[in-house]
């Protein structure tokens, strides 16, 4: 029973997931504050960490080819336990959202427009994207390929333009640090970027291809998102070295370094261009998905008339979720890494194995 | 206060005006329940009262009663 | 027909709109703004306070003629005030200014040498948090104070700013250790072990006319300026840290004189503990020699002149060399970063050794391997003094 008929391609999945990892890539202060010069290698982990993730969402996405998360929830743990469940879910995607506009809203706030109001900023760019959430999934992931290939193109271009700055030692010492660092760090990268992607289990039963092609697409895409993360991280390490741990927005840092003989500088405004376009992706996407939750979970027909008052909720619970920036980052990286990792994890790992237990789904000729 | 009920009201006839012609009452019902929470959270905000952080108690949840968390 | 005229015309209207209220709000007009290309940082006798300098660049009219030489006051205007903070200073000088100050294209910051002994680590924080300062804004000392600096301006370039950062630019073509921006200062400031390094800048008379001069470079610690390196001394720190890309090794011996041009020059450092524990740093220098000029030699032939003048250029460079690292042990600054060399090399060890680092850097020793190759004369081979060859 499908509310929304759009449908995507395999392609289109693939670099709807590459871009939104992107997205996260240009908040690396989480972790790069703490890990310092070993980002690399931490990055690398988090996403060694986050493949038992990776195979649980692939799994489910077999079992249960078109029914997307909620439904599943309804079918493994019955009815009342099922909207429970969807709940805590439709908490966890709302906050999602809001954090994510909350991060552009101050980006644009604090670096370009100091004298705008945020809500007019945020108001202006929720109704663009409630624009795309109503007009469905198909509008909304449309873009995704020439965003992510923008995105990259960015990424390499840019990195090819600092080469003149980037020293190798400044990678050195490596694994010197603490134990418990690394073990952090691989934590948060493996629920703030990577983790997140488990959105996609809304999405899922409008891609238009076969379930056993899904895994594929699904890696690629991850694969691509962790890829350009690391080149971000390799290439802010090389060029800001031991300062790396004192900045907020590092990539934005390194781009304001670059200028070839004062005809080519202030670059940094590509980095601000990229950072609208990926995060608008982002935030369409949750949107989308917040907005679909509450539709499946009240087994509406029709979720078009919902979207502007979601919007609005998602504004609003953004001014509340962190009085601070300092907070923010406090939070983000030493809690939040297990709130995440409940809601990433452990709850759709507890849904498999009631699902094995019940023998669910009835199975049909030819199906696993 | 006066761009929050403009707002409301052309949001309302946009979407209500759909919804009561086509006769889709659940839709409905949920509709005008999302939209009164988006409107006292849009006054709370127009009244500049803040609302108390659920992350911030969430994270103390989760350190002091589970006892995760870095340091 | 009727709609698609319709949706045509609510495109054609929206389009412009777009263009022209995108952030109407925050827009800052070329005519409203007021751009600082200068900063100075000043000591006053008030223990707390500085005396924070602004140089703005004037966007006039008309251009002045820039040959007019000693009439280049009129494209700048200097502010002065007295603050504890940067932008408690900026604050009130934006009460004497008709437009916003605009900070994001400063190009140099200069502490006053007084400023500079009293520390000037409590001020970086500021250019580090605003989001207009940029990491790379020149950082300078100036020999005297910065006032003094940013009110003079120099021959070619009507504001000191721009002036000085050319002049760093030109010289970056064969040395780069004159060229210390906002993001070296603080990469040097974090490493613990590191003495900060700046260069000075000095006016000097010259006919009635004053001009700017790079001489030296300033070392700091933690409590501010502790001393200064001469030319030789500056040259072997350049040597040091393999920041020379081209330059002239002046010969000045009996039987006569000669420079050389040294490029494409290969450089290898390895930090090294032996068995007894010793610190032991081999720098390994390779170079290619281009004789440039050669004056007096008499009677000798290309190949002894040849081989004299590298076994002196090994002599020179290894002077200067040591000279400095002479200099580094008396002031007990390790400006060279050999600190962080052992760090990033020896990290377990490095735990222990930082501690003393102290007494440990006048323990260090410095052995260095120089090769020199001669690759090219020059238009001709043997200078006019020399003897023959048959």
């Amino acid at each position: 029973m499908k509310i929304d008929k759009g449908k995507i391609s395999g392609i289109q999945f693939m670099f709807t997931v590459a871009c939104f990892l992107q997205s996260s890539s240009l908040l690396t202060s989480f972790f790069t504050s703490i890990t310092k010069q070993d980002s690399w290698i931490v990055t690398i982990l988090g996403f060694i960490v986050s493949i038992p993730s990776l195979l649980i969402y692939t799994y489910i996405m077999k079992i249960f080819p078109d029914k997307n998360l909620v439904e599943v929830n309804d079918i493994v743990f019955g009815p009342i336990i099922g909207k429970l469940f969807s709940i805590v879910y439709l908490w966890f995607f709302m906050t999602l959202s809001s954090l994510n506009i909350k991060d552009l809203g101050d980006f644009v706030h604090k670096t370009t427009m100091q004298k705008t109001p945020a809500i007019i900023i945020l108001g202006i760019f929720m109704l663009l994207c409630a624009w795309a959430v109503r007009n469905g999934i198909e509008v909304v992931t449309r873009y995704s390929m020439f965003f992510t290939l923008i995105a990259i193109f960015i990424v390499i271009s840019t990195s090819f333009l600092t080469m003149n700055q980037m020293k190798i030692d400044n990678f050195l010492p490596m694994l010197n640090q603490p134990r418990m660092i690394y073990i952090q760090g691989a934590h948060i990268i493996s629920t703030i970027p990577f983790g997140e992607v488990m959105v996609f289990l809304m999405i899922h039963p409008n891609l238009e291809i076969e379930p056993k092609q899904r895994r594929k697409y699904y890696t690629y895409g991850f694969i691509i998102g962790g890829l350009t993360l690391l080149t971000i991280v390799i290439r802010d390490t090389a060029v800001l070295g031991n300062t790396i741990k004192i900045f907020a927005l590092p990539p934005f840092e390194t781009l304001r370094l670059i200028s070839i003989y004062s005809g080519l500088s202030r670059i940094e405004v590509l980095f601000a261009v990229s950072l609208i376009m990926l995060m608008f992706f982002k935030i369409c996407i949750l949107y989308y998905v917040t907005v679909m939750s509450i539709a499946y979970i009240f087994n509406l027909k029709s979720f078009k008339s919902l979207v502007i008052s979601v919007g609005i909720i998602i504004i609003m619970y953004s001014f509340s979720i962190y009085p601070s920036i300092i907070v923010h980052m406090n939070s983000a990286s030493k809690t939040a890494p297990f709130q995440w990792f409940m809601f990433e994890t452990i709850l759709p790992f507890i849904t498999i194995i009631v699902a094995k237990i019940r023998k669910l789904p009835k199975l049909k000729k030819g199906m696993i | 206060m006066v761009y929050v009920l403009i707002v409301f009201t052309i949001v309302g006839l946009m979407d209500l005006g759909d919804l009561i012609k086509a006769n889709k009452n659940k839709e409905l019902k949920v509709t005008i329940f999302l939209m009164i929470v988006a409107f006292i959270l849009s006054t709370l905000y127009v009244l500049d009262y803040r609302l108390p952080s659920i992350m911030l108690a969430l994270d103390k949840f989760v350190r002091d009663v589970l006892g995760l968390g870095y340091e | 027909m009727v709609i698609k005229k319709l949706i045509l015309f609510k495109i054609i209207v929206i389009i412009p709109i777009t263009f022209i209220l995108t952030g109407c709000w925050d827009n800052k007009e070329l005519d409203t703004i007021s751009i600082v290309t200068g900063v100075g940082i000043d000591a006053t006798e008030d223990e707390d306070k500085i005396e924070f300098i602004l140089q703005i660049e004037r966007v006039s009219q008309h251009n002045t003629s820039p040959l007019e030489g000693a009439n280049t006051n009129d494209s700048s205007i200097i502010l002065e005030t007295e603050a504890k903070g940067i932008l408690s200073a900026i604050e009130k000088l934006q009460k004497q200014v008709t437009r916003d100050l605009f900070m994001h294209h400063n190009q140099a910051v200069i502490f006053g040498k007084e400023q500079a002994e009293k520390g000037i680590k409590p001020y970086i924080d500021a250019f580090l948090r605003q989001q207009d300062m940029r990491m790379e804004t020149l950082v300078f000392v100036a020999e005297g104070k910065a006032k003094d600096i940013l009110h003079n301006s120099m021959e070619q370039d009507s504001a000191f700013s721009s002036g000085i950062t050319r002049m760093v630019d030109a010289t970056n073509r064969y040395s780069e250790s004159y060229s210390v921006r906002v993001l070296d200062l603080v990469s040097m400031i974090i490493e613990e072990t590191t003495a900060p390094t700046i260069p000075i800048v000095r006016l000097e008379e010259h006919e009635k006319e004053l001009r700017l001069l790079l001489s030296g470079l300033a070392i700091f610690n933690d409590g501010g300026l502790i001393g200064q390196l001469n030319e030789i001394e500056t040259r072997g720190y350049t040597w040091i840290m393999d920041k020379f890309k081209t330059t002239f090794i002046e010969i000045d011996i009996e039987e006569g004189f000669s420079n050389l041009n040294i490029s494409n020059i290969k450089y290898n450092l390895e930090p090294e503990i032996n068995n007894e524990n010793k610190l032991i740093i081999s720098l390994e220098i390779i170079g290619d020699i281009v004789i440039s000029e050669i004056q007096g030699f008499d009677n000798m032939t290309v190949k002894a002149v040849t081989d004299t003048l590298l076994e002196e250029g090994k002599k020179v460079i290894n002077r200067e060399i040591q000279t400095c690292f002479n200099k580094s042990k008396e002031l007990n600054a390790d400006f060279l970063r050999f600190g962080e060399e052992f760090h990033k090399k020896f990290p377990k060890q490095w735990e222990e050794i930082k501690n003393n680092w102290n007494d440990m850097y006048q323990e260090v020793e410095l052995s260095t391997k120089i090769e020199l190759n001669l690759i090219d004369t020059g238009k001709i081979v043997n200078s006019l003094n020399m003897k023959e060859e048959n």
